[in-house]
């Protein structure tokens, strides 16, 4: 998990941060993304692709990453944003807001995924790269359990959906709800609701 | 050990370009309440840039970026928004659209130009100068 990582200080980088994004596909709520610093020393076998893991066990290590990490940054990207430009331009530009947001600017960024993001900083993208580097793992983590928790405090505006449960994402339970009750001001109008 | 100072004596052709925004961005304030945009923020600032001045015409929110020039040697002052900044203006008005709860509403990008040549000065508005880059 610290391959990429060790190969960056290598060519002799020394700030390198994380960066994934979590919510591209769902039909409600923003992407939000999440840029993360650690220590060179950092080791914790627990912190793996947040996919992989339990909401519990993701909420857990949200605490201890943010507690460890030298520096978190997140960016949010809102549905209307989503809507104007698409969800591909509003999953970068919540992945570039996060790493500017970063308190310490770091010299490279790990990117999961395919695209590089448009920074004035060196950068690598890595296919399944939440499973391969733990800055970008814990990345996934704090984008996925941030998002969740937008998301919880939506339920308590729009509580016809849901979303509590599904976090925004297309659901039988879901897709149903807004064919009972339309859409809400935060789902997005990029799709189509099919059942 | 003096440092050459560049500010200290500039000939006339170079006037400070700092000085010459500031002027100009005062100048377009003016220029701007007078055609009825009402002013909402100026120098707004986010982890993205500054934007010159933000402000609400005819139901729009409306991003305002100030050219000034002096002189015409760098080309004309709405030829000075090149793709790049277009593109930072987008990201720091999505960004404050987003702030403050506004990401429905109209948006749009206005350029003005201000032209200084010796004793008086050339103001151009361009509405809709660019589209969201993003």
């Amino acid at each position: 998990m610290r391959h990429f990582e060790e190969r960056a200080r290598l060519r002799g980088f020394k700030c390198i941060a994380g960066c994934d994004e979590a919510g591209r596909g769902p039909l409600a709520g923003p992407v939000v993304a999440a840029a993360v610093i650690f220590s060179d020393d950092y080791v914790n076998a627990a912190i793996q692709d947040s996919k992989k893991l339990t909401p519990l066990k993701r909420e857990r290590l949200f605490t201890v990453i943010e507690k460890t990490a030298l520096s978190i940054g997140i960016g949010i990207v809102e549905p209307a944003v989503i809507d104007r430009i698409n969800i591909l331009r509003a999953s970068l530009l919540a992945m570039e807001k996060a790493v500017l947001t970063l308190s310490s600017p770091p010299d490279y960024i790990l990117i999961d995924g395919i695209n590089t993001i448009d920074v004035p900083v060196a950068q690598e993208s890595i296919i399944r790269g939440d499973s391969l580097s733990i800055s970008i793992a814990a990345a996934s983590i704090i984008a996925k359990v941030s998002r969740d928790h937008i998301m919880d405090d939506y339920h308590a505006r729009y509580p016809l959906y849901n979303f509590i449960k599904n976090k925004g994402y297309g659901t039988r339970e879901h897709r149903e709800a807004i064919k009972s009750h339309g859409r809400c001001k935060i789902h997005r109008k990029s799709f189509k609701v099919t059942l | 050990m003096a440092a050459a100072k560049s500010t200290e004596n500039p000939s006339k052709s170079h006037c400070n370009t700092r000085q010459a925004g500031t002027r100009g961005e005062d100048c377009a304030l003016r220029f701007l309440k007078k055609k009825g945009y009402r002013i909402i923020e100026r120098n707004y600032r986010c982890v993205f840039g500054e934007i010159d001045i933000i402000a609400n015409h005819q139901g729009a929110i409306v991003f305002i970026e100030v050219k000034s020039r002096t002189s015409d040697r760098f080309g004309y002052p709405e030829e000075a928004v090149g793709k790049v900044k277009q593109k930072k203006i987008s990201r720091i008005a999505v960004n404050y659209l987003g702030e403050r709860k506004l990401d429905d509403s109209n948006a749009r990008f206005d350029v003005v130009a201000i032209h200084f040549s010796p004793g008086k000065e050339r103001v151009e508005l361009i509405k809709d100068a660019f589209d969201f880059v993003l």
